[in-house]
């Protein structure tokens, strides 16, 4: 018998003892979210009485069907309806324009290229609240309040996902591009057909974070979108109110704004989580 | 010769003219070569960004700062009152016009800093602390299904999660306090208020926002120090194991040292995201204790006081700005 195999693993004590801690601390994590899910699967009357024990009755998805029909009293489905529309649409848009743009500054030669870039880094020094008030007037003067492009345009400014594709662009070869030059390409034939396809991780990740950031923004929504014409997330803010009355109403709502962020989630962790490196810059 | 035939092609790469013998040569014709039509291909990339950019970033920056020189309810026409909105804000005896004014700034002010000395430190070391220890799980799996869970919380809006702890430690029905009330602790932090530890000046709802910001906030920052914690070469610590340094020695000179720059950004943007912060205080705050300067301005907007509100925004801006000007380095340093 070999010598190797006859030494006997040790117990891994030290391994056991911290995954039992790990889990501690995961179910303490888990409480809240199953909480929130257990809660809006009873009826609200099960709450009214202060004091008293809540009687348990079977689980029932009653509160989902009154709080998205608009029996509450809030337009919660218009207002889910409201953010997915948004929320596509400002992916789309972010993920064609930015590339875009990161094409002209990583491969194009034009006039002016360094100084429009170098402005374009600086600006990302400023922060946001100097501009939220302008920009609050512009919408105004544009006539776009109270209407989706209010939420989707003013998105399209930001400058950093540039920089995230562009920097990814480099690592795509040139002589690809030179190819297809040569085989008399255009510009857009190399931009489509050559460089989106080698850059899909990048694109998902932008996409991803720019759904979530158009998901989750409650400030913006809240000033530019009148009461029934909210997103979900700026809407749950009208919800808090309530609480007194309708707690499973109001969790419900929270599981409706909650549960297709963690389906995507479920879905594409990889991507989030290289994204989260990706723009804090560890990964060259 | 098939190189430079390529070179010739992509006139548009100027990394194509690097090369030291033909460089500046082909710089020349490159320059010749560019056309309008080359120019005007540009455009249509960078184009649309750019029109955005301006409407709705370069513009409204530069109305920003004019704007907190006027007065102006946004709909009559603007009047010219130079330092006036300033002097508003910094006056701290007055007329009640003025000293209100001068609260919503610095009581707006206190809480926003309040909230980032507080939040900026917990989603930095509670997060370091779970790095670690996943790091030292040695099942990849399990590790991974760690990871995802204490993550995804990050995903939730603040409102949602706001609403979930509302819940939570609701005064009469919350689990939270029923939990504590069954085991029969004093301890719920409704307790702590009635057992007099929590008192008006610290309200218990700062307590309840910082467990919250702790529990939607620790996944960015963990996975951002795990993937740092796995790039620190394992030849530091072989060397360390030869001195016979425990894990204690281990950790605070060699993996903190290795994570410099991940500690630098983390501690940047948390300070960035606790000016600003908004969401956490105005669903569960109400109070003049923890109503942030956010809140504040976002008031003022709704009261059509753009020129106080600008001043206060661009005060505001000047803060974080000397944080974004290190973001800014840092970037910089890696491009």
């Amino acid at each position: 018998m070999n010598i190797y195999s006859a030494k006997k693993k040790p117990f891994p004590i030290g391994q056991c003892l911290l995954i039992l801690v790990m889990i501690f601390i995961c179910v303490i994590w888990i409480v809240p979210l199953w909480s929130m899910i257990e809660t809006s699967l009873h009826t609200d009357d099960a709450f009214t009485f202060m004091g008293m024990e809540y009687v348990k009755e079977p689980l029932t998805f009653e509160t989902y069907e009154k709080v998205l029909s608009g029996a509450s009293g809030q337009p919660v489905a218009k207002w889910f309806m409201n953010s997915l529309i948004v929320a596509c649409l400002s992916t789309l848009l972010t993920v064609l324009v930015d590339s875009l743009a990161a094409y002209g500054y990583a491969r194009l030669e034009f006039k002016g290229k360094k100084l429009v870039f170098s402005l374009l880094m600086v600006t990302m020094m400023i922060p946001g609240v100097i501009n939220l008030i302008p920009q609050y007037v512009i919408v105004s003067s544009l006539n776009l309040k109270n209407t989706i492009w209010a939420l989707v345009l003013p998105g399209l400014a930001g400058v950093g996902n540039i920089f995230l594709i562009r920097q990814f662009m480099y690592s795509v070869p040139k002589d690809l591009d030179n190819a297809a030059a040569i085989d008399g390409a255009s510009k857009f034939r190399t931009y489509f057909q050559i460089i989106l396809p080698q850059i899909v991780p990048v694109l998902v990740t932008v996409a991803m974070f720019t759904f979530l950031g158009s998901w989750n923004d409650l400030l913006w929504p809240s000033l530019v979108m009148s009461d029934d014409n909210l997103t979900l997330t700026a809407g749950l803010e009208k919800l808090k109110g309530e609480y007194d009355r309708e707690k499973a109403s109001i969790m419900a709502a929270a599981s409706v704004s909650a549960v297709p962020v963690l389906i995507i989630y479920l879905f594409s962790q990889k991507f989030l989580l290289q994204g989260i490196s990706l723009s804090s810059g560890i990964k060259e | 010769m098939k190189k430079n035939e390529k070179k010739l092609c992509a006139n548009s790469f100027p990394q194509a003219s690097i090369d030291m013998f033909s460089g500046a040569k082909l710089h020349i014709t490159q320059k010749r070569k560019r056309t309008v039509v080359n120019q005007l291909q540009s455009a249509v990339f960078i184009g649309p960004h750019l029109v955005f950019f301006a409407i709705f970033f370069l513009v409204p920056f530069v109305f920003g700062i004019v704007m907190s020189f006027f007065q102006w309810d946004m709909v009559g026409t603007p009047v010219f009152v130079g330092f006036d909105n300033f002097n508003k804000i910094f006056t701290f005896v007055g007329e009640a016009g003025d000293t209100y004014y001068n609260r919503l700034f610095f009581e707006g002010l206190r809480a926003t800093a309040i909230y980032t000395v507080v939040a900026t430190p917990l989603i930095i070391i509670v997060p370091m602390f779970f790095a670690v220890l996943l790091n030292a799980i040695k099942n990849s799996k399990l590790r991974s299904i760690f990871q995802a869970v204490l993550y995804a919380p990050s995903l939730l809006s603040v409102a949602t999660v706001a609403l979930i702890f509302l819940w939570l430690f609701n005064q009469d029905l919350g689990p939270v306090n029923e939990f504590f009330n069954t085991i029969n602790v004093n301890w719920g932090v409704n307790k702590l208020y009635e057992a007099g530890i929590v008192t008006d000046a610290v309200p218990r709802a700062w307590i309840v926002i910082f467990i919250f910001t702790l529990w939607s906030g620790v996944g960015g920052n963990m996975i951002i120090f795990m993937s740092a914690m796995s790039n620190i070469s394992p030849s530091l610590y072989e060397a360390a194991n030869l001195d016979g340094a425990n894990a204690w020695t281990k950790f605070w000179k060699i993996t903190l040292p290795e994570m410099k720059f991940q500690l630098l950004y983390s501690t940047v943007m948390g300070t960035i995201g606790g000016f600003n912060v908004f969401g956490q205080t105005a669903m569960y705050g109400g109070d003049q204790f923890n109503t942030t300067l956010m809140q504040n301005i976002r008031s003022l907007i709704e009261l059509n006081i753009a020129g106080v509100a600008s001043a206060m925004a661009l005060l505001l801006g000047l803060i974080i700005s000397v944080f974004s000007a290190i973001q800014f380095k840092m970037m910089r340093a890696k491009d």
